[in-house]
């Protein structure tokens, strides 16, 4: 079961990053929060402290795929999650990001208000991701969706990692 | 109340609270091997002679005039953190002792930070439970209680070069002692003592609506509500009175805890929003949102339930009983109205944003700010820009 989860966990991430790229310059509430982060913002998100995490660059108010890192110290805000049962269920929507960070299960290294900025990111990634009862349940988010599901999938799917360093 | 799936909940400080707890200080600091510890404090402090207070209990431990800083300005900055721990280490300090407010303890959390870390840039921990080493022996002495500082896992220190504010928070901020002595806070005039009072009153009711509230949490902030809801007002009457004024002592420490460990709300995001934007007091920007804040959470189910509690803590059983279950919740949030208002009519404290000095044209920034500081995250319901908007509008 945990190999499961580890499992799950990979693939959600990967489909959540390359999902924020796609929206980025689709959503206009993605676009709102994203205006609030500064030029050349580098993001990580990872399942726990210690794992390779996922590196988004901020770029012309657009974003930019950096995939799975190791080395991350030229990265502004590092989000992860206590552990890796606390990240399967958030990245599962069997819980909503909001309340795990309150439930202290989100740990991050770098500016506060940057950090809320980037949970409402990934809360609208997880709605435009999730089966409408899944978003409902677990992310009480009634988004009026700008792409649909099969589309954004098929574009993330298309949507290749930046070469090289970050 | 709901059980919450999961919470956490943490609160390692050692409490000595009541008359002449100052003098446990001697045998405190042999407790926690402390010889030469490093004081802070403020010139105000020291003019009214509270410092000498702290000197006196501290007659025993030998204390070279090098050990005491008594500059600490009203905001902790990076630079003053960085001076002050430079002392530290010069002097061969093996302890801190932080006498004063909210800038005085931050400033201490932040040299703490320094040399537990053994690092020279503090913007490199911010975030929260970004620090692994253990932390240098703390004391913090409060004096102008309301803020609940000496029991907050936060600090907030300002980088003046990046006119940025540092966040951090870590259990390993807490303090090992907090000192609660009713004379380190006697001199507190009327108004002070009504805003502090407020700040204390909004810790306990938005940790008791919070996403993160949970049966320990709770039991503080209900507590803490019976005594806010005894003393404050009377307190505010007779300023020199000893019982009260330990009472709301006490009521700072709990609902401080309280909020440390279930997280604030939309009360708190807006009015930390409000002091940031438009440089208006804390204490005052809080008052008069509480009122408007809780007017918005009557909409969620779980905070009506909560309130129903706020009530029968606040205003005691009598009132609670004689209010149908139906209207308990409203009745709360009329109960706290009415209670701002006498203190008004008592210390002038203001009722309306516009009083202060709050415009109309920050709102759009305002609602930016507040939308994007954590404590909205743990508020009842997904507070929207527009839910910021209307509590605004109201408290204006």
């Amino acid at each position: 079961m945990k190999y499961l989860h580890h499992l799950t966990d990979k693939i959600i991430l990967s489909l959540i990053g390359r999902s924020f790229v796609v929206l980025s310059s689709i959503d206009v509430r993605m676009q709102r929060e994203l205006s609030y982060l500064p030029e050349k913002f580098i993001l990580a998100l990872a399942v726990d402290h210690h794992a390779p995490a996922l590196v988004f660059k901020k770029d012309k108010q657009k974003i930019k795929y950096c995939g799975s890192h190791e080395d991350l110290s030229k990265v502004d805000l590092k989000i992860f999650f206590k552990n890796e049962e606390f990240a399967y269920q958030v990245l599962a929507a069997k819980e909503g990001i909001r309340l795990a960070f309150s439930e202290g299960k989100i740990l991050l290294e770098g500016d506060l208000d940057f950090a809320v900025s980037f949970i409402y990111i990934l809360e609208i990634i997880e709605a435009y991701l999730m089966a409408k009862s899944s978003a409902d349940d677990s992310l009480e988010y009634d988004l009026d969706k700008q792409i649909s599901r099969f589309s954004l999938f098929f574009k993330a799917l298309l949507t290749k990692k930046e070469k090289g360093e970050i | 109340m709901d059980l919450p799936n999961y919470y956490e909940f943490f609160n390692p400080i050692k409490i000595n609270a009541g008359e002449n707890a100052l003098n446990t200080l001697s045998y405190e600091l042999e407790q926690l091997a402390v010889e030469k510890p490093l004081i802070l404090t403020n010139q105000m402090l020291d003019e009214i002679k509270i410092l000498d207070d702290l000197m006196d209990s501290l007659a025993e431990v030998n204390i070279s005039p090098e050990q005491i800083i008594k500059n600490i300005p009203n905001q902790a900055t990076v630079e003053i953190v960085k001076s002050c721990a430079e002392k530290y280490k010069k002097y061969a300090c093996d302890g801190i002792i932080a006498l004063g407010g909210e800038a005085i303890i931050d400033t201490a959390k932040g040299i703490n930070l320094l040399i537990s870390e053994n690092t020279k840039d503090l913007k490199n921990l911010r975030g929260i439970d970004t620090i692994y080493s253990k932390m240098e022996p703390f004391i913090i002495i409060p004096t102008a209680t309301g803020t609940g500082s000496e029991a907050a896992l936060k600090a907030v220190i300002t980088d003046d070069q990046f006119n940025k504010d540092l966040e951090f928070i870590s259990s390993k901020l807490m303090p090992d002692l907090a000192v609660i002595d009713p004379r380190m806070t006697y001199e507190m005039p009327p108004r002070l003592t009504a805003s502090t009072g407020i700040d204390s009153l909004v810790h306990a009711v938005e940790s008791y609506t919070g996403l993160q509230r949970n049966p320990i949490s709770d039991a503080y902030a209900f507590s803490a509500l019976k005594l806010i809801g005894s003393s404050l007002k009377p307190l505010v009457k007779d300023i020199s009175n000893k019982y009260h004024r330990m009472a709301m002592n006490n009521a700072a420490l709990m609902s401080g805890i309280a909020f440390a460990n279930s997280r604030a709300g939309i009360i708190y995001a807006i009015g930390d929003a409000c002091e940031k934007i438009a440089g208006v007091s804390h204490g005052d920007a809080l008052s008069i949102l509480l009122p408007h804040g809780m007017f918005h959470n009557l909409k969620f189910e779980y905070c009506r339930n909560s309130y129903q509690d706020i009530l029968l803590a606040l205003s005691g059983p009598e009132k609670y009983s004689n209010t149908a279950a139906k209207d308990r919740a409203v009745m709360a949030v009329a109960e706290i109205a009415k209670l701002l208002n006498e203190l008004q009519l008592l210390t002038a404290i203001p009722l309306t944003l516009s009083e202060i000095g709050v415009k109309r044209r920050e709102f759009p920034d305002i609602i930016e700010k507040a939308m994007h500081n954590t404590a909205v995250l743990a508020s009842a319901g997904k507070v929207k820009r527009e839910d910021i908007e209307s509590v605004l509008e109201a408290a204006f």
